[in-house]
């Protein structure tokens, strides 16, 4: 099953490689991230990004499509990660594209309707532009979901999104996209991107009693044996953290 | 087999420690963990209905010294379960009793920390994650607590008898490696080894030696049975209300009646019988008590047998402040002169409250700054008693070193002023320059300008060889 062509990159949450068979993410995959709110996908997103760089000399690119960069940065300082520091030394590259409105520019794939393929070239421009300013081999794109939002139809947005990757995967980095989980209980309905990326990451939440009980389950990671069981996961002052050793207990 | 055999846990296994509300699982549990502890074992301790400082103090009481931090470990289930603010200490991991996951978590962060094998884990008690969790606590006694103790480690959980289902304890049982049952029947203590990894099923049989019992009143000594009676009546009479002796301390007179109740939430209820003492003189403790009911002396035991008493306090009163102020050990042994109970706070605790009150602190202060007057006075008395004594020995050891005899007497050799004397002695120059002037007139010595002529050193001999006046 497993192909030996594959390289692999740690993800930097301490347990998480355990779960995805010792070996991290394929090298050069785009991989979904779901999750609720609150359930710390832009945590372990910038996580994966700054290990990327501290521990494992792979430059960062965060798109952001929705929070401002700077208050990104502000909030994950208290894990005590020196955000702005990597910046200046440009190891790590922030892109704030929530503001693209209509820039006249070159269609793309299959979209040809109105400003909304400007979109998608405004965002692969930010992307390439970003890739060569900091040579990132760890890209960002939070949150997709709001990409996806203005395409309407069912058909269109999947095209989008296959386009999307297609894109990314010329690009030869390794692509986490955050998607906000629809329905946060233990039953649900897959998300169609979920069928498009090589691997979903779902961070999943739920109460018991007064309590928010978090669980990580890796529920597809192509080219990987993965550990697809939930396993109970905290954010603690150091970051994300994975007990991939331990049963959720419900 | 005894019950020291029992209370070493074997490794590789859990064991189910099962019995009705008081009938002394969690001493049995206390004990194993000093056992551990008493040969280094690391220990895990989950509490679910006690704070981790609550727990510290009952060890300290039978007999545990100062923890080592690496060694005993605590999982405080306890705080975050009734939603107190939980106070930070290195040792200590919090979770919620409510949230079985929380507890799995803090057990394998605690285990990596400790990073060897054969850990002593210790849950008390099983009994609140059943009833908040019910079929769940099943899976975690499995995947958890029976994984752990397999890792190369041994487990004992306390479970109380007779709050679920009774199927629900036999499904617990048979999980566990080993089950012990705790009763009480009269004054015996009975347990019941259902089954043990290591021993046979048996039952062990153990006279409750923890209350005046019948048996000192066998000799119908009246004094005896008086005690006994009267120590009865203290235990009801001790169900009163922490909050309402709280308020009766002059020291929250300015507390309102909610914040009082926050603080008695921290206490512990310590009951004492006459003569037994709360700490001694040189321990560490950080528990600062409050009398609810009875009597206690602080005193400070001298090598020559007689007590120097320093106070006696009745209810309202409170001893111990000083283990609240720094880490040191205690100044003075405080023992209960009459059945006794007190209201036990711990440092941090106390220290988090002071925090929201100066006025409390102000008012400790007051009362600290007329424990030091005492305390100077009698200091003072126990100077001008002394220094003679010790002036004598200087003088003599001075002879010793320096001397040179002369027609007159001995002579020291060496020039001595009055405040070198003084430093030497221990004493001011004032009461030096009297007790010369004393020795002088009983023509033991002469002194004149730094010298200083002895002339009946036997009589000096007496003179030091004196304890008191």
């Amino acid at each position: 099953m497993i192909d030996m062509k594959f390289e692999y990159i740690p993800t930097g949450v301490p347990g998480m490689d355990k779960i995805l068979g010792d070996k991290g993410i394929p090298k050069g995959h785009t991989i979904l991230i779901c999750g609720g709110p609150g359930s710390g996908k832009t945590t372990f997103a910038i996580q994966f990004l700054y290990k990327g760089v501290t521990e494992y000399h792979e430059p960062g690119l965060y798109i952001t499509l929705d929070e401002d960069p700077e208050d990104i940065k502000n909030n994950m300082s208290k894990f005590g990660w020196n955000l702005e520091k990597l910046e200046k030394e440009k190891k790590l590259a922030f892109v704030n594209i929530s503001p693209v409105r209509v820039v006249p520019s070159d269609k793309i794939g299959l979209i040809q309707l109105g400003m909304k393929e400007f979109k998608l070239v405004k965002l692969l421009e930010a992307i390439r532009k970003g890739i060569e300013e900091v040579q990132a081999q760890r890209v960002i794109i939070d949150p997709v979901t709001i990409f996806m939002l203005q395409y309407p139809d069912e058909t269109e947005r999947i095209h989008a999104m296959r386009d999307l990757i297609t894109e990314f995967r010329k690009t030869g980095c390794t692509h986490l996209l955050i998607s906000e989980l629809r329905g946060t209980g233990l039953e649900r309905e897959y998300q169609f991107e979920e069928y498009l990326s090589q691997g979903v990451i779902l961070l999943r939440t739920f109460l018991k009693g007064d309590n928010l009980i978090r669980m990580c389950q890796v529920e597809k990671m192509r080219g990987l044996d993965v550990d697809t069981q939930p396993r109970p996961y905290k954010i603690t002052n150091s970051g994300m953290e994975v007990y991939p050793d331990l049963t959720v207990f419900r | 087999m005894s019950l020291a055999q029992l209370q070493v846990i074997p490794k590789n296994s859990l064991i189910l420690l099962a019995g009705p509300p008081g009938a002394g699982k969690s001493t049995f549990c206390h004990q194993a963990v000093l056992n551990a502890l008493a040969t280094d074992r690391p220990t895990i301790f989950v509490t679910t209905e006690k704070s981790p400082s609550g727990i510290t103090c009952l060890l300290k009481e039978k007999g545990m010294g100062k923890p080592v931090h690496t060694t005993l470990t605590f999982i405080d289930a306890f705080a975050q379960t009734v939603g107190l603010k939980t106070p930070e200490r290195p040792d200590t991991i919090c979770a919620n009793s409510e949230d079985l996951n929380s507890m799995s978590m803090a057990i394998t962060k605690l285990q990596q920390k400790i990073g060897k094998r054969d850990i002593l884990l210790v849950f008390d008690s099983l009994t609140s994650p059943y009833l908040f969790n019910r079929e769940e606590v099943f899976r975690f006694m499995r995947f958890c607590l029976v994984k752990f103790a397999a890792e190369g480690n041994s487990v004992i959980a306390l479970m109380d008898e007779g709050c679920g289902k009774s199927e629900d304890l036999v499904a617990m049982m048979s999980i566990a490696d080993g089950v012990i049952k705790i009763t009480t029947e009269g004054n015996i203590q009975l347990l019941n080894v259902v089954k043990h990894p290591k021993m046979k099923s048996t039952r062990i049989e153990i006279p409750l030696g923890f209350k005046p019992t019948m048996k000192s009143a066998m000799h119908f000594d009246p004094s005896v049975m008086r005690q006994f009676v009267k120590s009865m009546f203290v235990q009801d009479e001790a169900k009163v209300e922490p909050l309402g002796t709280l308020r009766s301390v002059p020291l929250f007179s300015s507390i309102s009646v909610d914040d009082l109740s926050n603080l008695s939430r921290q206490l512990t209820r310590r009951r004492y019988r006459k003569g037994d003492i709360i700490f001694h003189k040189d321990d560490y403790g950080s528990t600062f008590h409050i009398i609810s009911i009875g009597k206690v002396k602080l005193s400070i035991p001298s090598e020559e047998g007689e007590d120097v008493l320093l106070a006696r306090l009745g209810s309202g009163d409170f001893f111990g402040e000083f283990a609240l102020l720094d880490d040191k050990p205690r100044s003075a042994t405080a023992t209960a002169i009459e059945p006794t109970e007190t209201l036990a706070l711990e440092r941090d605790d106390f220290l988090d409250f002071l925090k929201g009150y100066p006025e409390v602190a102000i008012c400790m202060l007051g009362v600290l700054a007329q424990r030091i007057r005492n305390l100077d006075s009698q200091l003072e008395n126990i100077i001008s008693v002394e220094p003679h004594v010790r002036l004598a020995q200087t003088l003599l050891k001075l002879m010793k070193n320096h001397g040179s005899e002369t027609p007159q007497g001995w002579e020291i050799s060496i020039p001595l002023t009055l405040s070198g004397l003084a430093g030497m002695v221990g004493a001011d120059t004032a009461t030096i320059k009297r007790l010369l002037r004393e020795f002088q007139n009983n023509g033991i010595i002469n002194t004149k300008a730094q010298q200083y002529i002895i002339h009946k050193p036997e009589e000096l001999q007496k003179k030091a060889s004196h304890k008191t006046g």
